[in-house]
């Protein structure tokens, strides 16, 4: 079903270094314990600083249509968008079209945001999601459609894709790195290789129930470090 | 009515990705229609998203931000007509009884549904399939017992109507229960009324015993 909407690439997550911060906490000393836990409150207020400017910037465009405040965001987000369709396996090009629209729905649809509810990133991340999934339905419905296009359609890669592509896989979200490596391989192979929990204990050769009590322990953990910036 | 048992983490992670097919889909959208917990859940697993994206490494662009404003101009006229959905926590609908949730979640009544008996005071009522994944109902008589079956990969069930034992839990409307090829398990339907429950399966059901076994072919379950 992938064709090339959707090029995944395999591995490239999960290969860390024994000796990231989750090891460290495992055999940690009280001391080392209490550094550990207090960089994580350092870096969980600079992500609340960021959190906080970019919402401020999409109530500014929700509120004002400041053209400024929509650069603001496409500076700080599209090229993330981009990287983060590519990981998904999209191509550049594919990648560069879904980021455009779902700029343009920023910018469009800036008045049904609602700060109460989510963050801006967090806001920004489900309009890229959704539009993921229309086109892996449309995809599913399609494909044989699809193949055709496809095959005449030339792919032309922005200057930078491909030197981009090899070093993708070597990106650790910061936050998944305080997680122990095996729940935050999980967190990467779902949210950013787009794959299920079914998939995921094929690929790992785990049991079901053994990615099912990760991904709990996982999103235990991150409400916690997540409710240190709240 | 405030669930009790709920899908596992995976289950809302992979809906809040959209990684379940059409089957798995319905289920999951059916309990969180009903749950505020697995809503609050589905809204977390959205904001981790929104911290992931935000700790990549950017990949070079040729767009520039002029061109999503250029385009606003010629988008701005319908977009006052339809409305973005965005979290996936919030698009759901709670179904308030069984007959709502047929209409709501299988675009159907209940008088269209068709019931096939199958003995032992049970009536399935197959919906539909997805390469080996079987979206169905099951009907049972108060006090029924089921054949004791683990699967071949994954089963949610959800309790649309009454309510069954298993082990020591008790799951009631709302309710679902997530099981796989880890867990063989023997539903009892309570005393007090005839308990309806939405299932999605993949592969076939492994009984325990040889009579349902020998029946298999003929239920197609």
């Amino acid at each position: 079903m992938t064709a090339k909407l959707l090029r995944f690439r395999r591995g490239g997550y999960g290969h860390r270094s024994a000796n990231g911060p989750s090891s460290k906490l495992a055999t940690a000393s009280p001391s080392s314990m209490e550094k550990f836990l207090s960089s994580d409150i350092i870096d969980a207020e600079r992500a609340a600083g960021q959190r906080a400017e970019e919402t401020a910037l999409l109530l500014r465009l929700k509120s004002a249509q400041d053209p400024a405040a929509f650069d603001a965001l496409f500076q700080r987000f599209a090229g993330k968008l981009k990287a983060y369709l590519m990981k998904l396996g999209s191509s550049a090009d594919l990648a560069e079209n879904v980021v455009q629209e779902v700029m343009v729905t920023v910018w469009t649809k800036a008045r049904l945001f609602d700060e109460s509810k989510a963050s801006a990133r967090t806001w920004i991340f489900t309009l890229v999601r959704n539009r993921y999934i229309d086109l892996k339905r449309a995809e599913g419905r399609q494909a044989d459609a699809y193949e055709r296009y496809a095959s005449a359609d030339s792919e032309t890669e922005t200057p930078g894709d491909e030197q981009f592509n090899h070093t993708a896989g070597q990106q650790i979200s910061a936050l998944l790195e305080k997680l122990p490596q095996e729940q935050a391989e999980i967190l990467l192979m779902a949210y950013v290789e787009g794959k299920s929990h079914r998939e995921i204990s094929a690929q790992l050769n785990v049991p079901i129930g053994t990615t099912k009590s990760r991904l709990r322990l996982a999103f235990q953990r991150l409400r916690k470090l997540m409710d240190v910036s709240e | 009515m405030i669930p009790t048992h709920h899908p596992s983490q995976a289950w809302l992670l992979d809906y809040t990705l959209g990684h379940l097919n059409q089957a798995f889909e319905t289920i999951v959208g059916a309990h969180i229609g009903a749950c505020q917990q697995c809503r609050e859940d589905v809204a977390f697993a959205e904001s981790i998203g929104g911290e992931i994206i935000s700790d990549l490494n950017e990949a070079p662009l040729n767009v520039k931000a002029d061109y999503a404003k250029q385009r606003f101009d010629v988008e701005e006229s319908h977009s006052s007509t339809c409305t973005e959905k965005t979290s996936r926590a919030i698009e759901t609908v709670a179904a308030e009884s069984f007959e709502h949730f047929v209409e709501t979640y299988l675009n159907s009544s209940i008088n269209a549904l068709r019931w096939r008996s199958i003995g032992n005071g049970l009536k399935i009522c197959r919906l539909s399939n997805y390469d080996d994944t079987r979206l169905w109902m099951l009907k049972a008589k108060p006090a029924t017992v089921l054949p004791a079956h683990t699967h071949l990969g994954s089963e949610l069930t959800m309790v649309l109507k009454g309510a069954y034992f298993c082990g020591s839990e008790i799951y009631k409307a709302g309710d679902i229960e997530d099981a796989d090829e880890e867990i063989t398990h023997q539903p009892v339907v309570t005393s007090e009324g005839e308990c309806i429950c939405l299932a999605v399966t993949e592969g076939n059901l492994q009984f325990e015993s040889w009579l349902p076994r020998l029946l298999q072919p003929l239920i197609g379950i």
